[in-house]
């Protein structure tokens, strides 16, 4: 009986020692899922940079004795505002999405207001960017673009100076106080289609000006302080006018006639309206194509554009009559009218320098009040890569001499934002960085013979000296100077920021692509720009169809040779229509400039890499056009002799969106006639093998994900607890998608739970077969995924719970379970080598299991190491703009509430029914990257690193070590305490050696 | 005795794939002992939580039913190709019968009729729709037909086949699948259909030769039996488990408390034991006690061995050795 109690009593200790230990492992992995930084190692290899996107409008801010700024809103919805000296921001805001800047005002010297798609009236103080007041006005009928007029008077006598504004045929005064509506009143009439409002001060008058039907031109008068329509005054033309632009000025407004032909003004005087029509052919202007109104705001003049020509047209304000002043060709940029001292008016004109191409030179005209006379005149020579100037904005200031001087703030081509004085480029911003469309990496060219390292870095007593501060620091003996330096010197570390490989595969180039056509090459050291180059082959010609670059390909990545260049491919498709031919073109990654361009006879529906390099590392690509036929670059005998061997087993997919379909392709027999044009691409035929029709009425299509296609696995065996041995389904054609019920695509709340499902499919792309599918009954999208390994994570919306779920689905071979136990699998024997394919029948078991998650994401990846061995993050990119770094085993579909010993033993986790978020997994430390889009995750040489770069309006790069850095030392690891203790114990033995001869010695003389 | 039984297992055998041939033959009015094909799992929906014993998280298996039809005689003239549905006479009061194409090509031909499903619609008391009972008939190759396969067998091409993606109101999309003619040949037309079926819809087909075809390339073989032998597989959509909140109320362990921790949260502790909780004083403690109980009984012994004396223990002995040794010497 006792000894069966101790026994019993045995066991119990078993159980609890396995609990210990359990408790232990847990402890450790919650341990080393801690990411967090101390606060001196923030930017020692991260960095973070911010921008705000093309700018589209610019007020001033130079009057006062307050710093001198501007005030900038751009096509990335950012109102922000710069230092006018440097360029930095100030303060910066990113509205929504949906909430893009229509009108941009200051108001009484310390107010921005801004408009917002006519219905949100915002003020911000103009030193901090605080948001005084927001006023939304109910949106009214009508497509016309809003206008916002800060008055130069108060109505509601409250001593602050008020504003109208008008949204369709709604005009509406508001109180600069607070946004309150002082009045409202509707413009609209039969026909009346009011476009612009003007107010004349002294009369305490505002008019509307806009059309009638489309052969009239109407006036009405409101009083200011009533809001009541005083006067309505109408004019009729004999011509039908084209009514999509309207030019109003003070005391006229301008439109086109319907035939493109005449330039109908109307002068408005106090006696009515006269209208006047004068042909273009009179002005001496050849209209080619038909003409168009340009909406830049001139002071008793209109700008207009012929096809190439942009022609300046002063006006009478009395008769209306019109004179040309100004005809420039080519690409030119004209101010709005600038009203300096004395009442006078300024306009600036930037026009790219006859014969000044090759430089990209320009010459800055301003113009004062009368066209002919020219006040300031400068050439201004742009880095190539900037492009022709898209917009200026021109500011005065006073000079030394007591004269008006003139600075331009320009928009590249590239997007960048300059300012030019006296024929400088004051200050640049990279702010086409902002609109990043892909992003990939490349390595560094390697160290070359002759320059050693020791050359590069300080001499060996600096480096003693440097670690010696360090030990002082670790040790607290350090003065606050010294530990300043120490600060320096790690965040300047000199081999951060070199132009070659080094050993652990840090320094890398990162080569983004933007939307405006440039690409670009980052150092991940410290994020600077390496090189850049406005993709010629993409710059539309003036008023050309703009090509919209597309997507990046690394055609070329030298391994053997270490002397060749890396090559990428950018591709670029029309931006409006999918038919037109896309444009290709190959750039040197280590220079930055374009080897060739060329111009396809086909449109590119996609484009992908194939698994096959020629004898010069160049890969094989395919185009798919819009007849599903596929094109093989490059277009040379090797490379087609290496992809007709592999052409049977060549398939390929498109996702039809719109449709709900997926249809797989073959690859068929070569059309010999385009031996003769192989330039552009040995052309295929192709075969439709497969289709999978998604249910109209309860499907759409959601999200696809694939594999990266450099992915690389270590192992397709996991060994599990038991020592049994689970097989990864691991096929590298398979695809995640997920479908969504088409009435819940919208808003929350669109659909009812009950009739909102989001469907995941599994799909294997060569035979169409559906290896999986499961439905998620009410669920909402949008669905974010990652396809890994034999693993998918997807993210989704929870209508009954109303929380954010994450699932997981893992795929296993069960055709291979016959192999069991590692010993099998140690000694070989087993077949885990046997290929899979496609065309065997799968026994595929899929485990999933589903998760709560607190936030909305915005994009989902994961991290890849070199090797694969390391552990894997999912990162998050989440609503709050930050990267979140989620262990993979958090996501692990066999979870169970009670784990048995070997499963604990094997890290599987208790289960929870919600992710736990730790606040060290944020790797963005305490940045946000402002509108998060997108996060590569490239391998260092180091297995246990991966490189992360965040991207949206801001960049952000960091390093992230899934298992910790388990192959290196940290770099706070103190060298010269090592080599000091060395040192000293050699001192010491020595001195004992010597110590205890002569005591021994001693010894023997007693 | 062992060759009888041999014998008799094969003669049963092939009467029942006679028995199982004829049947296909004549399409039978009911038989609903067979049961359904590719029902929804709705019997499980909802089953289950978060927090029990294995917790029910997992998903519930996929339904998936297989069904050998047998092979279709063969027949010179084609089928009607219209899909027909009609009420049916006899059954459940709401099923319906239907039929839907199968249609075919080769390489590049345009899709021709090449057989018919037939199967019963059954609308649910909340209005979603099973099909079930699936069958097909075949239509034989025809002479043409086997000419044009036996060129896509040599040049190594495929043979596709196709349905509606709706098959109750068939518009205009369809659902392909292919399969390498040579598999199909190898394998002596015994084909396998794997139909993944949403209520009334057909998301997707799989369709592959019966007969495992990974070789490649795959050798050049003709059909020895010009005689289709179709497999049926349905499978319809598994349901994830609901995720329900977890709540925390697992009855307490032994040795567990709860305590009401700062946040007002109760959380369960294991209250641990007094070794738990002091060994780090016990342990030293102890040391220092051996440490003086061995001094202590070693005490006596040195002053016996050594010379008398007031000289403390440890170093006068020590001397002692060190010089007598050098006197040795």
């Amino acid at each position: 009986m006792a000894h069966h109690r101790q026994s019993l009593n045995l066991q119990q200790q078993q159980q609890q020692l396995l609990l210990l230990l359990a408790f232990v492992f847990v402890l450790g992995f919650l341990t080393s899922s801690c990411h967090a930084l101390y606060e001196d190692q923030v930017g020692v290899w991260d960095w973070h940079q911010q921008y705000i996107g093309r700018v589209k409008h610019a007020v001033f801010q130079t009057q006062g004795s307050g710093r001198k700024r501007v005030v900038v809103a751009t096509e990335q919805n950012a109102l922000a505002s710069l230092n006018l000296r440097t360029g930095e921001i100030y303060w910066r805001h990113v509205l929504g999405e949906s909430d893009p800047i229509d009108v941009l005002e200051l108001a009484s010297g310390k107010y921005v207001m801004t408009l917002s798609g006519g219905t949100n009236v915002r003020a911000w103080h103009l030193p901090d960017g605080v948001l005084i007041w927001e006023a939304a006005i109910p949106s009214s009928k009508g497509s016309n673009p809003p206008r916002l007029v800060a008055l130069p008077v108060d109505i509601d006598y409250d001593k602050i100076n008020d504003l109208l504004v008008l949204s369709g045929s709604v005009l509406t005064a508001l109180s600069g106080q607070d946004g309150t509506t002082i009045w409202k009143v509707d413009i609209s009439g039969k026909d009346v289609d009011i476009r612009d409002v003007i107010v004349a001060t002294e009369e305490l008058k505002a008019y509307g000006v806009g059309f009638i039907g489309d052969s009239g031109f109407t006036v009405i008068e409101i009083d200011l302080q009533a809001g009541t329509i005083t006067d309505r005054k109408t004019a009729m033309t004999s011509e039908t006018l084209s009514v999509t632009e309207l030019l109003v000025s003070k005391q006229f407004a301008v439109a086109l006639d319907s035939k493109g032909t005449h330039l109908v003004t109307v002068s408005i005087n106090a006696n009515g309206l006269t209208v006047l029509e004068t042909a273009l052919s009179s002005l001496s202007l050849n209209a080619v194509g038909l003409p168009k109104l340009l909406p830049t705001k001139l002071d008793g003049a209109i700008s207009l554009a012929l096809g190439d020509l942009t022609a300046i047209v002063a006006v009478d304000p009395t008769s209306g009559e019109l004179r040309t002043v100004e005809t420039l060709v080519g690409a030119v940029a004209v101010s709005d009218s600038l009203s300096v001292a004395n009442s006078k008016h300024s306009v600036a004109i930037i026009q790219l320098l006859e014969g000044g191409h090759s430089q990209n030179t320009f010459s800055l005209h301003v113009h004062g009040e009368d066209w002919t006379e020219v006040v300031q005149k400068e050439t201004v020579k742009l880095p190539s890569h900037r492009g022709h100037v898209q917009k200026v904005f021109l500011n005065a200031y006073l000079r030394t001499d007591r004269t008006h001087g003139f600075r331009a703030l320009v928009v590249g081509e590239d997007d960048s934002l300059l300012l030019l004085q006296q024929g400088e480029i004051v200050w640049t911003r990279e702010d086409e960085l902002a609109s990043i469309v892909d992003a990939k990496s490349a390595e560094l060219p390697l160290e070359r013979d002759g320059v050693s390292v020791a050359e590069v870095e300080h001499d060996l007593a600096e480096w003693l000296k440097g670690h010696f501060l360090k030990l002082k620091a670790t040790l607290f003996l350090a003065s606050a100077d010294e530990i300043a330096a120490v600060q320096e010197s790690r965040l300047n570390q000199a081999d951060k920021t070199k132009l070659t490989r080094d050993h652990n595969g840090f320094r890398k180039l990162l080569l983004v692509l933007t939307k405006s056509g440039k690409l670009l090459a980052l150092h991940t050291g410290d994020g600077r720009i390496v090189w850049s180059l406005l993709i010629p082959g993409f710059r539309a010609p003036h008023g050309g169809p703009q090509v919209c670059p597309e997507k990046l390909l690394l055609w070329q990545v030298p391994h053997q040779h270490a002397e060749e260049r890396p090559e990428v491919l950018v591709l670029g498709k029309s931006c409006s229509t999918s038919d037109f031919p896309a444009v290709l073109s190959w750039v040197d990654a280590y220079k930055g400039i374009e080897l060739h361009t060329m111009k396809l006879s086909y449109p590119v529906t996609h484009a992908f890499g194939l698994p096959l390099t020629d004898s010069s590392e160049q890969r094989l690509h395919l185009f798919v056009d819009d007849q599903a036929q596929a094109h093989l670059l490059p277009g040379s005998e090797e490379s087609l002799d290496l992809f007709l061997k592999q052409k049977d087993n060549a398939y390929f997919y498109e996702v039809d969106r719109t449709k709900g379909i997926i249809e797989g392709y073959g690859i068929k027999g070569l059309v010999e006639s385009s031996r003769q044009t192989s330039s552009e691409g040995y052309l295929f035929e192709t075969e439709k093998l497969w289709s999978v029709v998604f249910p109209e009425e309860t499907e759409s299509i959601a999200t696809v994900a694939t594999r990266r296609p450099d992915e690389v696995v270590h192992t397709q065996a996991k060994v599990l607890g038991n020592r049994e041995v689970l097989f990864k389904y691991l096929n590298k054609n398979m695809i995640f998608v997920a479908t969504v019920t088409p009435k819940s695509v919208g808003l929350l709340g669109a659909a009812s739970p009950e009739d909102s499902t989001v469907v995941a499919y599994l799909i294997d792309t060569v035979t169409g077969r559906i290896l999986h599918r499961v439905t998620h009954p009410s669920m909402q999208g949008p669905v974010h995924a990652v396809l890994s390994e034999n693993w998918v994570v997807y993210h989704y919306f929870n209508l009954r719970n109303h929380r954010y779920e994450m699932s997981v689905l893992e795929t296993y071979d069960q055709s291979r379970v016959g192999d069991k136990g590692v010993m099998q699998l140690m000694l070989g024997r087993h077949n885990a080598s046997a290929p899979l394919s496609s065309y065997s029948s799968s026994n595929v078991e899929v485990k999933g299991q589903s998760y709560f998650f607190t936030y909305t994401v915005k994009t989902l990846t994961v991290t890849t190491t070199a090797r694969g061995i390391t552990s894997k993050q999912l990162l998050l990119g989440t609503v709050t703009d930050q990267v979140l770094a989620l262990d993979k085993r958090l996501l692990d579909p066999r979870r169970s509430a009670t784990p048995t010993p070997s499963e604990r033993e094997e890290g599987i986790l208790p289960l929870t029914d919600a992710i736990p978020i730790s606040p060290q997994g944020y790797l963005t430390n305490g940045y946000q990257v402002e509108g998060l889009r997108g996060i590569l995750t490239i391998p260092a040489r180091l297995e246990s690193t991966c490189l992360v770069f965040a991207y949206g309006l801001d960049l952000f790069y960091t390093r992230t070590a899934p298992s910790r850095t388990y192959d290196s030392l940290t770099e706070d690891f103190s060298y010269a305490l090592l080599l000091m203790t060395i040192v000293a114990l050699l001192i010491a033995i020595a001195v004992t050696y010597v110590l205890a001869e002569r005591k021994e010695l001693a010894e023997k003389w007693k | 005795m062992k060759t009888w039984l041999v014998l008799l297992f094969f003669v049963l055998g092939f009467s029942f794939r006679n028995v199982a041939s004829l049947n296909s033959d004549e399409l039978p009015q009911d038989d609903e002992e067979w049961g359904f094909v590719g029902r929804e799992t709705s019997s499980r929906l909802g089953g289950g939580g978060i927090g029990g014993e294995k917790t029910g998280q997992g998903s519930s298996s996929s339904s998936s039913s297989i069904r050998n039809v047998g092979e279709s005689r063969r027949i010179g003239s084609t089928m009607a190709s219209s899909s027909t549905t009609s009420p049916s006479s006899l059954g459940v009061p709401g099923d319906k019968k239907i039929q839907f194409d199968l249609e075919h090509c080769f390489g590049d031909s345009e899709f021709t009729p090449a057989g018919s499903f037939s199967a019963r619609l059954r609308t649910l008391p909340h209005g979603r729709q099973t099909l079930f009972k699936l069958r097909l008939t075949r239509n034989p190759f025809s002479e043409l037909e086997e000419k044009a396969f036996k060129e896509i067998v040599q040049q190594n091409g495929f043979y596709k086949v196709r349905v509606p993606a709706n098959v109750i109101d068939p518009g205009k999309a369809y659902v392909v699948a292919a399969v390498k003619a040579r598999c199909l040949a190898a394998a002596n037309l015994k084909e396998r259909f794997d139909l993944n079926l949403d209520q009334g819809n057909v998301v997707g087909i799989t369709y592959s030769s019966a007969v495992e075809c990974t070789q490649n390339p795959h050798p050049q073989v003709f059909p020895s039996d010009w005689t289709f032998s179709s497999w049926i597989v349905t499978k319809s959509s598994e349901q994830a488990m609901r995720l329900i909140p977890m709540l925390d109320d697992t009855p307490l362990m032994s040795g567990e408390k709860l305590v009401t921790g700062e946040d007002g949260v109760a959380t369960k502790v294991v209250e641990k034991n007094f070794w738990q909780k002091y060994w780090m004083y016990i342990l030293p403690f102890g040391l220092i006690v051996i440490n003086a109980i061995t001094s202590i009984t070693n005490m006596p012994d040195e002053p016996a061995s050594g010379q008398a004396g007031a000289a403390p223990a440890g170093a006068v002995p020590q001397r002692i050795s060190g010089a007598g040794g050098a006197r040795r010497r």
